[in-house]
Formats: structure tokens, sequence, C-alpha cells
């Protein structure tokens, strides 16, 4: 499949990137030695290599027993900038970044590379969701208020909610989120949640490095999610496979967000330099 | 990364009867990944503290209503002759020294009464609560030697007994020794005289000796 080019503005409002692999759990988690077989091979792209460790709790139901806590520890693997990083475990593998450079010029080979990595060291049994997921958070300088006038920038389709001549003045939008899902192939759909927001819709000082995190403040929220499922049948965990689904998640979102946003905003905001937009 | 919630900006939605299902299952976060267990820890911190509220809340509920019923029974109570009370709970196996602690007088004065004199309205009152308190006891606990049960300790490390509960009028902490829910003697004695382990201490301890047999000692500590 072709794919149409996407690069990044030099001041996109992406802030966040992720994608979530699922597969049916792995039935002798993930060891020693499938860890340092990935480490090997992400060394280049993501060599810094974390243990995270959780507790599990397991609670029996109308026992008279203490929860039991269980320490597991599954690898995190980080750019040296920490603006990059994949976590895998037993159930899933999610790769996120706050400095995307692109679909087919950096993510779509950094999944190629994990998703090999990973299926060389520990194969699971098959696929059983693949989600793409992007977060824009779009702050147009001017726009002091969430309630702020979004008419220029936003498709005012997406703006219906608030459109004064739909609502009586004696309702004041202050801030609102819709949420639409769209069916874009049989196992696969687009989930959007979009509205004006307030703060963050990322978290600045998540373990993820937001790189120049601007101060909080009314923005606009475009959260694309778009994901594959298997319906009936789990399909092998081949890595063609997964990474073709990754290439027809891609687009939707792509085109929703050149639907989403005006002209106006592409080229007053989106294409200036990052020291001159706000 | 952490996703922030749009509920922190629109504040919580009104409580509804009907529970709302997420629609939608979105791709996750690797904070969302691993941080699903601390919430999911954090959710059933939730539900252990509703769970310990709801036990105080019944727990409350059930000693306001035995309280209640103890008024009741006792007012009843009241309307039965004095000496017919003070019968009724020497037979029951109460001592003359120990009513005559609970209510309040000398055992000469219960002497009197049983004779027929009058007594005063709150020692009559007195007497009707605790003859009310026996049957209460009996029925609802199974106790069927209230006198017996009274007099023992509550606690191997205190001589501290269920009369000296019910002679300071602390029915409430009386009921809970009665109650089968396991209610531990050390809290309802913590309740009753804060300081009971220091007033009770002592400074010798028993061990075995020498020969095999128990001895007395004087603590080191």
């Amino acid at each position: 499949m072709a794919q149409r080019k996407s690069p990044p503005y030099p001041n996109a409002p992406l802030v966040l990137t992720v994608l979530e692999i699922r597969y049916p759990e792995l039935s002798d988690g993930i060891g020693r030695s499938a860890q340092h077989q990935m480490r090997e091979a992400l060394r280049k792209e993501l060599p810094l290599v974390e243990n995270v460790t959780e507790e599990q709790l397991e609670l029996s139901i109308g026992a008279p027993l203490p929860a039991a806590v269980q320490r597991r520890t599954f690898p995190r693997f980080v750019t040296r900038d920490r603006t990059t990083a994949m976590v895998v475990k037993e159930e899933a593998l999610v790769l996120e970044t706050t400095s995307y450079g692109g679909w087919e010029e950096s993510f779509r080979p950094l999944v190629a590379l994990v998703v090999s990595a990973f299926a060389q060291a520990t194969p699971p049994d098959g696929v059983l969701r693949v989600g793409l997921r992007y977060i824009d958070e779009i702050r147009v300088p001017g726009i002091d208020a969430v309630a702020g006038d979004w008419r220029e920038y936003i498709d005012e389709h997406l703006l219906a909610a608030a459109d004064p001549g739909f609502i009586p003045a004696s309702l004041k939008p202050t801030v609102w989120q819709g949420l639409v899902q769209y069916r874009t192939a049989s196992d696969s759909t687009l989930t959007v949640r979009y509205g004006p927001q307030d703060g963050h819709a990322v978290n600045p000082r998540g373990s993820t490095r937001r790189r120049n995190a601007p101060p909080p403040g009314p923005y606009f929220l475009l959260d694309s999610d778009s994901a594959w499922q298997a319906s009936t049948d789990v399909p092998e965990f081949d890595v063609d496979h997964v990474l073709e689904i990754c290439d027809s998640l891609h687009e939707p979102t792509r085109e929703f967000f050149r639907i989403a946003v005006t002209d106006k905003l592409r080229d007053e905001i989106f294409s200036q330099d990052k020291g001159k937009s706000s | 990364m952490t996703m922030l919630d749009a509920r922190e900006a629109t504040g919580r939605p009104t409580g509804a009867s009907i529970g709302l299902f997420e629609t939608t299952d979105a791709t996750r976060t690797i904070a969302d990944l691993v941080e699903e267990v601390g919430f999911l820890k954090n959710r059933t911190r939730i539900h252990v503290a509703d769970s310990n509220g709801v036990h105080d809340s019944a727990q409350q509920l059930h000693s306001a209503a035995l309280d209640q019923l103890l008024r009741t029974s006792a007012s009843q109570k009241t309307r039965e002759s004095l000496p017919d009370l003070l019968e009724g709970l020497s037979g029951l196996g109460f001592a003359w020294r120990d009513l005559g602690r609970v209510v309040g007088v000398s055992v000469p004065a219960l002497r009197k009464w049983r004779q027929g004199e009058s007594a005063a309205g709150d020692n009559r009152l007195r007497v009707a609560r605790l003859a009310a308190f026996c049957d209460i006891v009996r029925e609802q606990y199974l106790i069927d030697d209230p006198a017996s049960w009274l007099e023992t300790p509550i606690h191997v490390a205190a001589p501290t007994t269920g009369l000296d509960l019910v002679a300071s009028d602390r029915f409430d902490l009386a009921f809970r020794l009665a109650g089968d829910d396991g209610a531990d003697p050390e809290t309802i004695l913590d309740d009753f005289d804060p300081e009971w382990r220091e007033r009770y201490a002592t400074s010798v301890e028993v061990f075995v000796a020498a020969d095999g047999q128990p001895a007395l000692r004087i603590r080191k500590d």
C-alpha cells in the first residue's frame, strides 16, 4: 500500500504518539534471555533499559485471607533523551514518543524494529489488538480561555456543541469534550475525543519526557485512536502482518487531522518556527 | 505518559443509579499499562475503607438499637415491684454486695428494699436496668448464667469484670463483650480504662524453675 507522506510541522501540536500491541499472555513471561536479546537488538535506538516493578494484588472474595501481593518486573527501553520509550509486559507492548518525527521518516521504522526484536526474542501466540494513537494539544496565541473563539482554527463541525446559533444565550459553554467512533474497516475503528480543555492532555512530568512543554492553559484536544481488533480468529504474530495493520491504522488518523483543523491554523501556527509561535 | 482525566476539568458527574459503561477500549499509554495496577490498588483500598465504614456504621446502629432496647425494657421492669426485681436478680446468682455495687447502695439498703421500704426513683431504675440487661443477654446472646459471666475477668492481664462495666453504666461495652462478633477484650478494656495496662502491670512474672515447677520472680525490665 502506497503511503502518503505526512511530514511533521515545525510547530506541530502533537504531544504524544502511542502504539500498543496486545497479544495472548506470554505463557513463560519475559525471561532474562528474551530481555537480553531485545536489549541487543534495540541497543542503538533505545539504549537505556530500566526495570519497572509492579505490584499485583490477589484478593480472595468471601474468604478471610489477607490480600497477597506479587511483585513482577518488566523492562522499559528508553532513548537517551527519554522522549521515546517502550514497555513490554506479558500481555501487551507499548511504544510511545513525545518527539514524533513523522510516520514514514521515523516512527514506522522504529515500530518495525521493536516488533521484529520482540517477535524474535519472545514470540507471542498471536495478536489481539493493535492501537495507534495521536494526542494533539492545539494551542493558539490569543485564545486565553477554554471557551474562546476556536472557529478560525478548528473545523466548525467539531464546535457544533458550542455554536451560538445552536445554543441559547443562557447557556455558556465552559468546557466540553466530544467522542465519536468511526468504523474504518471491518475490523478497525477510529475513535476521536475532541474539545477545548485547560492545562495539559499529557502530563508534562510523566516518565516519558515532554520536551519544551508549554505552561498550562487553554488548548483544543484532538485525541485520535485508530485501532484494529481481532474479530473471531486470532492471527499469528507475523511482523509483516502487524506492520500492515499499523499502516492501515495510520491513514485514518492523518485524514481526520487534515479535516479537523483549518488552513489558517496550519499556516499561522503549525508552520511557524517554534521560537516564533508563542 | 499519563493522560490527564477530562473529569478533572469538568468535575465529577452526577451520580446515577445505573452504571454507565465505558463505550470504547482505548489504546493504552505506558502509564496506563503500568499504573493500572496502582489504580486497582487504590480502588481496593477505597473498597476496604468503605467496608470498614459500613461495618462501623452497622456496629453503631446495632449499639444504638441495643441501647434503646435496654431503655425500653428497663422502663417496663420498673412496673414490677422492687422486692421481686431484687429476688429475681438474686435468683440469677448475683451476690448482694455485687448488686449493691452496681446500684450504688449498701447491702443493708438492699435488705430494707427487700423488706418493702421504698427506694428513690433513680435507684429503682438502676435495679430495673440490670434486670433488663440480664434478660437481653440471656435471650439475644444465649448467656444462660449472666451473674457468673459478669463476674469473670474480661482479660487475664486485668481484674476488670463485666460487673465493673455495668456498675459504671457502660452497658454498651457489656453488650459488645456479650456479642459473638469476635470483640477483642483488649479493645473493650481500652475503651473502658485506657490506662489499664499501666494500672495492672506487675513486677512479678511466672517462670519454670529448675525443678520443672512454676515459680515467681521479679521482672528484670
